[in-house]
């Protein structure tokens, strides 16, 4: 193999991390993520970026809580699910850039 | 009141404790309230004042109503009362290096700073409430405040230090600290629509907390905001509206005929 078929290669292996490190960033963007609330009170769901989708709450479930017991956990449930995304984009790339190496 | 934290942008934000004060979003028609922690906030809520710490002889400024409390190791300079930011970092008498700050500072943490320049230190004394001003405060050489001082001593300054205000601090704005539920929100017809209030409270604090920080943040890092698109100006006239027939010229003297 000489130098520029060489270099072809490279080359080549250069565009496919990158595209496989874009395609990783941005399906960990579009992805949602839904986490359980705690107490079997329901459900959030965030989007690929972190930001708050929707709050599904369980009534029967709710009916037998105060307000600050149910902040408490709707409010780790929301933070849990941004955090969770945050990990998960981050585990997408570096899987990404690991398997094209 | 709620426990809130922040994380330093600069270290000149380090002396800005009021923007710490979390926003308050209410949402009048679901009883719900949520606090949006607001790390690039620079609002004083109330003009500084500035006192004497009896215990170690230095200079204090209070900072806005949750008061963190910055010791001086020097008299402050006479003057007005300080009113914002600007003031106080005018007021120091050592520039402020970013060693001096940490990269999570609670409630009642107090930086304090020596007399000489460049000699500042991080003192931590966490056992300090902000809304309790009648507490002694431990001198600075207590075994604590040295064992902070060394821990702090080698810490480098949060990431954030460097950022621009980019378009993902746009879109996440701070933490959601603190979120409250009425407990008549959890009966009657409220509780059918009570995951949607929820949404709706979030985002309205992500909202009000971007378009309260953005301004402020631009203005620390000499950022010029982003021009707003404007319409077409008015001397940009269209080909249509042109007057090809009338001579008047647009001004005497204008030197382009």
């Amino acid at each position: 193999m000489n130098s520029e078929e060489r270099l072809y290669h490279l080359a080549k292996e250069i565009d496919a991390r990158v595209a496989a490190v874009e395609h990783a960033a941005k399906t960990g963007e579009s992805l949602p993520l839904v986490l359980d609330i705690g107490a079997n009170l329901g459900t959030v769901a965030v989007d690929g970026l972190g930001g708050l989708v929707s709050v599904d709450l369980d009534q029967n479930a709710v009916a037998a809580q105060t307000g600050a017991s149910l902040a408490g956990h709707v409010l780790r449930a929301i933070t849990n699910a941004e955090s969770a995304t945050a990990t998960r984009r981050k585990n997408m790339l570096d899987d990404a850039a690991r398997e094209t190496r | 009141m709620i426990g809130w934290h922040y994380e330093h942008l600069a270290d000149q934000t380090a002396v800005c404790p009021s923007m710490l004060i979390p926003d308050l979003v209410r949402t009048p028609e679901h009883d719900l309230s949520v606090h949006q922690h607001l790390h690039h906030r620079l609002r004083c809520t109330e003009p500084l004042t500035r006192t004497r710490d009896p215990v170690a002889n230095l200079g204090l400024i209070t900072v806005g109503d949750t008061a963190e409390q910055l010791r001086l190791g020097a008299p402050l300079p006479a003057g007005p009362c300080l009113r914002d930011h600007r003031d106080l970092r005018r007021s120091l008498p050592v520039p402020l290096a970013p060693r001096h700050c940490r990269s999570k500072v609670h409630a009642g943490h107090v930086l304090s700073f020596s007399a000489e320049p460049g000699v500042g230190e991080s003192v931590c004394t966490p056992s300090w409430r902000h809304h309790d001003r009648t507490t002694p405060r431990p001198a600075a050489s207590t075994a604590a405040s040295r064992r902070n001082r060394r821990a702090a001593g080698g810490r480098t300054p949060h990431r954030a230090l460097s950022r621009p205000a980019d378009h993902r601090d746009r879109d996440r704005p701070g933490k959601l600290l603190d979120l409250r539920i009425d407990d008549r929100a959890l009966h009657g017809a409220h509780v059918q629509k009570l995951g949607l209030s929820i949404v709706e409270a979030v985002r309205a604090a992500r909202t009000a907390a971007h378009a309260s920080a953005l301004p402020h943040l631009n203005d620390l890092f000499g950022k010029q905001p982003p021009p707003s698109p404007t319409t077409t100006p008015a001397d940009d006239e269209s080909f249509e509206e042109l007057d090809f027939l009338t001579d008047d010229k647009p001004e005497a003297g204008g030197g382009r005929w």
